[in-house]
């Protein structure tokens, strides 16, 4: 006998009954395995040494210090270690008549094409500050250096361009899983040699890293191997057009949100210009690029090259403890002078030394 | 362009949608177009090679079969070696006789240096120039009819989810499934699932057992010496890991993504890490190459007809071959003739007796006495000359000496007992549940399982991916072949 068709519907709604059952028990015992993955992943993860997500473990020292506390910076220092290490916040706040808060935003190895996103993309948006001081050397610009800092900016975790690394760190943002997968795949990222050498590396980076950002690393170098490091970096020295760029889009970008920028060319001892292929002409040709990124982009220019001795500097490029506190204190001054300078004008700004001599710091007012 | 790759995502899905939607007739022209811009996607300057390689084998095809004498078809069929033996060698192997010799007379004492051409190997070459000479092969042979159409012959040439690491496909087989374009459906219900589990399961076996391996297998193979023989095992044990989740990765990614195309591929890999002698293993490790090497090297040598001392001889000819289609190197060669020598030795010892009872706890030392085998082939394959391996291999002969990073041993014995744990389940449900005519590669596990099971085998697999996933794409090992 052929079934009747309440039959065949009746066996339909069993079948459709059956199918949902099973397709809800599928998606059950799937949800059930990623929910417990990530409950696990929450559990391990803050046993873990954190996982480096930025440039370098002084890179996330900053991002966290910037981020606590809703911090905000009316002043911000940025530019390679030579400007992490010579601005101090601290001394700016006690010497600055307008009582401004400050945050020294260096990186080690920052030349400007890092700089610049850095700038613009994360500390900006975090410290909303009113002014940026810029501290440039020729190793800003030399085409032998910075390349392998923009690979490994752009290669971090959370300065990765791109669709997908967006999309990560969106997902990141709301599961551990995902945010800490690169540890969690790798019993040695997770406890074993890689995260004890990740806890080092934070470890250094805490020692040299002061409060409010500046660098503190003040152990005297000035050996074969160093000088071995800064003559490579300056190797076959020629201005760097990427680099000049950088500086050039960066401002633009700053200039247009209401951020003032203000560039100081900064001191350097003689056995650094002694390593510069060409010595004096290649410094001055930094000094003259500097200048003429100011007059061409309206930004103020404060040039100290020649400004300490070489007993000022505990290696080739970064200042010892007291520089960096007179370094800062010249910047401060400066910045108040730059405010009765007439525009278009260099002029020293008149400082002497302990014995009376003139120090060799120059204001340019091009805003 | 890499499988797992969010670029071959994008492209793939345009192609999908592009395919389906226009009129079975013109399907091919699609998967043609598509199969060049793949290809050309590494450089399109070896679009050329492919072309000639297509072109030469379909006309070439045609007169083997419309030459009236014996003599004339032989003709034609030798002009198509010529030719793909030529663009072979002179792309993988010049540099390499050219070296050798240069080397095996400087031994002799005669200052001897000859020009090197330092050509770019072409990806997938090896492996679209055996499809092209088994087609004028099995046309001379009678066993198919030449291809009627340019396009369709084109395309089983360059149809690019194989197109770079295979399978290596007949065109016996693959030839009329591309033909019958206009039966294609876009596959549903359970074929589509089967589909996706196959794509699901070649990335989990990219991504995690591959890729999860490689930095332990990398740090040890570059500096063997540094590390203790227990430390260089568990380094050989994990690139044994990575080379078959990488290959056999790729195998179901390729199968998964021909089947969204109507098409299914050849089965390359039956749990070969469960074989119980090396002629099984052989039977279920790259069996497109294995078959290939059969049907038209070890066969036509005489295969095992004229008694043992010739039959040894033809082993040893086939893998030396087989060893060197995978390189240009003398590491290759060496692989080949330890294979070689070990299926002759089977041969003799156990007459070559295979079989396909399911593996049970008394195989057990079988199987790791084969895997063993298969690691110490592995040295040579891996390492990048021949004083690499040597070292590898002093390396494993002091097991205390020298640093043992337990943490990367860990992660290898994990990943071990994850191939371990998903092969014997994809043999034990095939061996239950399979017909003969099955697949027998684990793709039943997908229908088989009961929901909660399948539910939560696939929610492993989304989390195995995720958190091994994040990198830059790993090119798949087999592409420099």
């Amino acid at each position: 006998m052929a079934p009747s068709r309440l039959d065949t519907a009746h066996d339909g709604r069993i079948q459709l009954g059956a199918r949902r059952r099973g397709l809800s028990r599928w998606l059950g015992a799937f949800v059930a395995i990623v929910v417990l993955a990530e409950i696990a992943a929450r559990v391990v993860v803050p046993a873990a040494v954190p996982e480096i997500r930025w440039i370098d473990a002084g890179a996330q020292l900053r991002i966290e210090a910037m981020d606590a506390d809703d911090r905000r910076a009316e002043v911000v220092f940025a530019g390679t270690s030579s400007a992490g290490q010579a601005f101090v916040p601290s001394v700016f706040e006690r010497v600055d008549d307008s009582g401004r808060s400050s945050f020294n935003a260096s990186l080690a190895g920052a030349v400007p094409t890092v700089m610049g996103p850095w700038l613009v993309d994360e500390v900006v948006p975090r410290l909303d500050p009113d002014l940026i001081v810029w501290g440039l050397s020729p190793l800003d610009f030399s085409t032998a250096y910075g390349d392998d800092q923009l690979v490994a900016y752009r290669s971090a975790v959370e300065t990765r361009g791109g669709l997908l690394a967006e999309v990560d760190r969106r997902v990141g943002s709301v599961s551990q899983l995902v945010e800490s997968r690169r540890i969690l795949r790798s019993p040695t990222a997770l406890f074993g040699t890689d995260a004890d050498a990740r806890d080092r590396r934070f470890d250094q980076a805490r020692a040299t890293t002061g409060p409010d950002g500046e660098r503190v690393d003040f152990g005297v170098d000035v050996g074969a191997e160093r000088r071995a490091i800064t003559r490579t970096r300056l190797d076959g020295f020629g201005i760097d057009d990427a680099d000049v760029d950088a500086i050039a889009t960066t401002i633009e970008t700053l200039q247009a949100s209401g951020v003032e920028v203000v560039l100081v060319e900064l001191p350097l001892p003689n056995r650094f210009r002694d390593q510069l292929p060409g010595g004096d002409a290649d410094a001055n040709v930094v000094s003259s690029s500097i200048r003429s990124l100011g007059e061409r982009l309206g930004v103020d220019v404060m040039l100290m090259p020649r400004a300490l001795g070489d007993r000022r500097f505990v290696d080739f490029t970064h200042v010892e403890s007291d520089a960096a506190a007179v370094v800062t204190e010249w910047v401060a001054r400066g910045l108040a002078e730059l405010g009765d300078a007439s525009t278009g004008s260099c002029s020293p700004l008149g400082l002497r030394d302990d014995f009376g001599f003139d120090v060799a710091v120059d204001l340019c007012r091009n805003a | 362009m890499v499988f797992n790759s969010i670029t071959f995502a994008v492209f793939l899905l345009v192609v999908l949608v592009v395919y389906w939607r226009v009129p079975g007739t013109v399907r091919n022209a699609v998967l043609l177009m598509a199969s060049y811009v793949f290809y050309g996607w590494w450089d399109w300057r070896f679009l050329g090679l492919i072309a000639l390689s297509t072109v030469v084998d379909f006309v070439v095809a045609r007169r083997v079969h419309t030459a009236q004498s014996e003599r004339g078809r032989k003709g034609w069929l030798f002009a198509s070696l010529g030719v793909n033996l030529g663009v072979l060698g002179v792309f993988k192997y010049a540099d390499f006789f050219v070296a050798s010799a240069a080397d095996a007379l400087s031994a002799l004492g005669v200052d001897a240096s000859g020009p090197t051409l330092g050509l770019v190997l072409p990806v997938g070459i090896s492996f679209y120039t055996f499809q092209t000479i088994s087609y004028t092969f099995d046309v001379y042979r009678g066993r198919i009819e030449p291809a009627a159409g340019f396009v369709d012959f084109a395309t089983y040439v360059a149809y690019f989810p194989q197109l770079v690491a295979g399978p290596i496909e007949r065109a016996q087989r693959l030839l009329p499934r591309i033909i019958e374009s206009e039966q294609r459906h876009f596959p549903r219900g359970r074929d589509l699932d089967r589909a996706l589990s196959l794509i699901a399961s070649g990335m989990f076996k990219k991504i995690v057992l591959a890729d999860g391996v490689a930095p332990f297998v990398n740090e040890i193979f570059s500096d063997p010496s540094a590390h203790s023989g227990i430390a260089v095992a568990a380094g050989v044990v994990g690139f044994a890991i990575q080379l078959y989740g990488d290959f056999s990765g790729y195998t179901d990614i390729a199968r998964g993504v021909s089947e969204l195309f109507g098409i299914d591929l050849m089965v390359n890999f039956r749990q070969p890490y469960l074989s119980r002698n090396i002629t099984e293993f052989w039977r279920r490790w790259h069996i497109s190459l294995s078959d290939w090497l059969r049907d038209y090297l070890y066969i036509p040598l005489g295969g095992n007809r004229n008694g043992t001392v010739a039959t040894i001889r033809n082993l040893m000819i086939t893998m030396l071959l087989g060893g060197l289609w995978h390189g240009a190197s003398w590491n290759f060669v060496i692989w080949g003739a330890m294979h070689g020598l070990a299926l002759a030795v089977h041969r003799v010892v156990r007459r070559a007796r295979t079989t396909d009872d399911p593996v049970a706890v008394m195989h057990i030392p079988a199987i790791v006495a084969t895997f063993s085998m298969w690691c110490l082939s592995m040295v040579f394959f891996r390492a990048v000359s021949f004083g690499d391996a040597v070292d590898v291999l002093q390396s494993l002969a002091a097991p205390l000496s020298g640093s043992t990073p337990w943490p990367g041993i860990f992660t290898v014995l994990v990943l071990v007992a994850a191939t371990l744990g998903v092969d014997l389940a994809q043999r034990r449900i095939d061996d239950r549940e399979s017909g003969p005519d099955a697949p027998h590669d684990g793709s039943a596990v997908a229908s088989s399982a009961s929901p909660i099971m399948s539910g939560a085998l696939a929610g492993l697999v989304v989390v195995s991916i995720v958190v091994f996933s994040g990198g830059s794409p790993s090119p798949f090992i087999y592409f420099q072949f």
